[in-house]
């Protein structure tokens, strides 16, 4: 567990996870008053990631819960392993067996199925439970895993309450597609992770691409962080800048020229407008 | 402590931001766990009491001035934080101040020589971009104002713009400009950057001394000013204007999804009686399975008539947001412009982007011959040349604050359009209390109207649109 924000840091930084001060403090917030945190902030820069890294340095399992439409309470929660069950149920035809005993085998745990959710609240140790998307999910959902995380414990009919033996430390993201009831926003921590600072990225970018040189990374993340100042329908996020930068290392780039730039800028931005935009005034962004 | 953090939650409940017990009662648990020094302070606060972004910026806010060494004391734990300053230990800069109290309005007096330094020192500051210096720049020019007092909380674009006067703002950005022509785009975007975090600072700067020096109550009227939900739409800030622009966005999203989860339930509901005796024949009778009635989306259909008159153009480009953000949901929408005389929108926004939209708006339609609104020849105009967009199936939708500018009414007009609708709605930004006054004729027309609504602010707004839609 973590002893102190400075302690989050350290550990997260070991895991090749660079966060600033602010994020320490949120995560060691949700970890000691067992909270769920729930991380909004645009695509790709690093809300997942998060989540894993914590999971790492605190040397336990991620269990991942993605989220989509339709996503409903058996594959979140439970399931009976129906077609199991229904081969038992024919193969104790065959035998002499009564249909009590059928019955009492067939809810037994060896048809049943836990999903994320069951898993992180039986896990033995703390483990990091990460909600992903949980935007993308229906309301009615959002309000099942509410009541989920408010006491940590789900009731299941046949085999009573379900109480998690360690309260597992839950990630919750999002990329406000839509608004989550008040009644969940009130009962998490609330992080929001923005674009990284120009030190910050140039930083992670020296981690994860450790084959760019210095000359390059520091031009990349320059580049990349005066896009960002334009009016963007999609301003490009941390991830497309790792991409970018492993592009250019694998076309053995040294030095940004517009040639270059204009060719792979298609890593950075996804919309067409944006990219004439930046066509248009490629020599005043390039860095000198 | 634990008490200023009470009042702080008080305080941010007052600038429209949700705050409950629970989350307050989190928040005292977090700074024990967490201490006290100032980052620490803040970042566990805003983790526990803020949960969404938007809210993020009127948060820091309200944490800088309420927090704030000289408004709570040097010891935030032990003076109670609703003291009223002190005038005489409050009063700075008393050194640069021109005309002191009254009769600053009428200019500073300064020397030629002085004014070239200011714009220098001005220029000299964006160009460098060193925060410390901003925020002494931003300083001094609000303590070049003197004494602030009542009026200039009640009016602060007001005593804004003297201290831009005084800092000679303007005649800055104008060489910043001439300057960055030889320069590059690059540098250029930074100092727009960096003009803007100026301003900013500077109205944080004047809203701090302001509070300083008139104490709580000016803390809560700057607080409101903050609450965008209740605020009128005129008097948004242009980072205001942004926030509700987003908000907009989600009420748009928020109606359009209710629609369809409705649908969605409601196709459970109503049994298709002929179609379940008919499948019951295959089970002898037995209606085993029912059949449910299938539901046919239709869409409403509206035309939409926006006053683009100076005096409501902020209100109805809102609601031309909000009309276009649905609209590709399921509303079929045909929109018109008018001041004087109504021209045909529609096509600006067919699969571009809305600020685009907006443009071309002002660039090419033709809706104002005297730049007067002039609802009665409108109403002419629009039966002559439009009236076949109107149908049974329509509802008919104008924004406008009905001021006519003493023309003729033409009411006739208008209520042939009424008759030839489902129904028609209006919706008036002014408040209710000045409607009929002077020009206004929202009576009449609004008699004629099915249903008139007032809506000035994002709550009515919110309320309106669920109504209608």
């Amino acid at each position: 567990m973590f002893g102190s924000i400075e302690d989050v840091k350290e550990k997260l930084t070991k895991q090749n996870y660079l966060i600033n001060y602010r994020v320490a403090t949120a995560v060691f917030l949700a970890a000691k008053l067992q909270k769920p945190l729930l991380i909004e902030g645009p695509a790709g820069v690093g809300k997942t990631e998060l989540a894993k890294a914590a999971a790492g340095a605190l040397d336990t399992s991620l269990i991942r819960l993605q989220c989509y439409e339709g996503l409903d309470e058996s594959k979140a929660l439970f399931e009976w392993n129906y077609q199991k069950q229904l081969l038992r149920i024919q193969a104790n035809h065959l035998t002499e067996k009564t249909w009590e005993e059928t019955r009492n085998n067939i809810f037994s745990e060896e048809f049943f199925l836990a999903r994320p959710l069951l898993q992180a609240l039986k896990a033995e140790n703390t483990v990091v439970l990460l909600v992903d998307e949980l935007d993308k999910s229906d309301e009615e959902f959002e309000s099942f895993l509410l009541e989920a995380l408010s006491d940590y414990q789900v009731s299941i009919p046949e085999l009573g309450t379900v109480k998690a033996s360690s309260i597992p430390i839950v990630i919750l993201t999002s990329n406000n597609y839509r608004e989550f009831s008040d009644a969940l926003k009130r009962r998490c921590i609330h992080l929001y992770i923005d674009y990284p600072s120009l030190e910050r990225e140039l930083a992670i970018v020296r981690i994860k691409v450790p084959e760019a040189n210095e000359v390059l990374a520091e031009k990349i993340v320059e580049f990349v962080q005066s896009l960002r100042k334009m009016v963007l329908k999609k301003p490009p996020s941390i991830s497309e800048t790792l991409d970018w930068s492993r592009t250019l290392v694998l076309l053995g780039a040294d030095s940004l020229d517009e040639e270059l730039v204009m060719n792979t800028v298609n890593i950075l931005l996804k919309y067409q407008q944006d990219i004439k935009k930046v066509e248009e005034r490629i020599n005043g962004l390039l860095p000198e | 402590m634990d008490k200023n953090i009470l009042q702080f939650a008080v305080l941010l409940r007052k600038a429209g931001l949700r705050v409950s017990h629970s989350e307050v009662a989190e928040a005292l648990r977090a700074i024990t766990l967490t201490g006290i020094d100032r980052v620490t302070f803040f970042n566990a606060l805003s983790a526990t009491l803020i949960k969404e972004q938007t809210d993020m910026r009127v948060f820091e806010k309200i944490f800088e001035y309420y927090f704030n060494p000289e408004f709570m004391g040097d010891d935030c734990s032990r003076f109670g934080p609703m003291i009223k300053a002190d005038p005489k230990t409050t009063c700075q800069g008393n050194d640069i101040v021109p005309g002191r109290g009254k009769g600053r309005t009428t200019g500073f007096g300064q020397g030629r020589g002085l004014a070239a330094a200011a714009v220098d020192n001005f220029v000299q500051v964006i160009q460098a971009g060193i925060p410390e210096e901003m925020s002494a720049l931003v300083k001094k020019g609000v303590a070049g104002l003197g004494r602030l007092d009542e009026e200039d909380l009640e009016d602060m674009k007001n005593a804004i713009r003297q201290v831009k006067v005084f800092l000679e703002w303007n005649m800055g950005i104008y060489k910043l400009e001439n300057a960055a022509c030889e320069l590059d785009e690059k540098t250029w975007l930074v100092w727009q950057e960096r003009l803007k975090t100026l301003e900013d600072m500077l109205y944080r700067e004047m809203e701090k001394r302001l509070i300083i020096e008139l104490g709580t109550s000016a803390l809560e009227k700057v607080l409101a000013r903050e609450n965008i939900n209740q605020l009128d739409f005129y008097r948004l800030s242009s980072q205001q204007t942004a926030e509700i622009r987003k908000k907009i966005g989600k009420i748009a999203h928020k109606l359009a999804s209710r629609l369809s989860f409705r649908q969605k339930r409601s196709k459970r509901g109503q049994i298709d009686l002929a179609r379940t005796i008919r499948r019951s024949m295959s089970y002898g009778g037995v209606p085993i399975k029912p059949a449910y009635r299938d539901h046919y989306p239709t869409r409403p259909e509206f035309v939409v008539l926006f006053d683009l008159s100076g005096s409501v153009k902020v209100f109805s480009e809102f609601i031309l947001q909000l009309v276009y953000s649905i609209q590709s949901r399921y509303i079929h929408v045909r929109s018109f412009v008018f001041v004087d005389t109504p021209d045909e929108i529609t096509g600006y926004f067919q699969n571009r982007e809305i600020e685009d939209g907006i443009k071309d708006i002002y660039n090419l339609a033709k809706y104002s011959k005297t730049a007067f609104s002039d609802y009665g020849q409108m109403f002419i105009d629009f039966n002559e040349k439009y009236l076949e967009v109107l149908n049974k199936k329509t509802t008919l939708l104008i924004i406008g604050d009905a001021r006519n500018n003493y023309h003729r009414d033409h009411a006739d007009c208008f209520r042939n359009m009424c008759q030839e609708v489902r129904k028609t709605i209006w919706l008036n930004p002014e408040p209710v209390e000045s409607w009929d006054t002077e020009d206004s004729l929202i009576s009449l027309y609004g008699g004629l109207c099915d249903q008139v609504f007032e809506c000035r602010n994002l709550e009515q707004l919110d309320r309106v649109a669920r109504k209608i839609i």
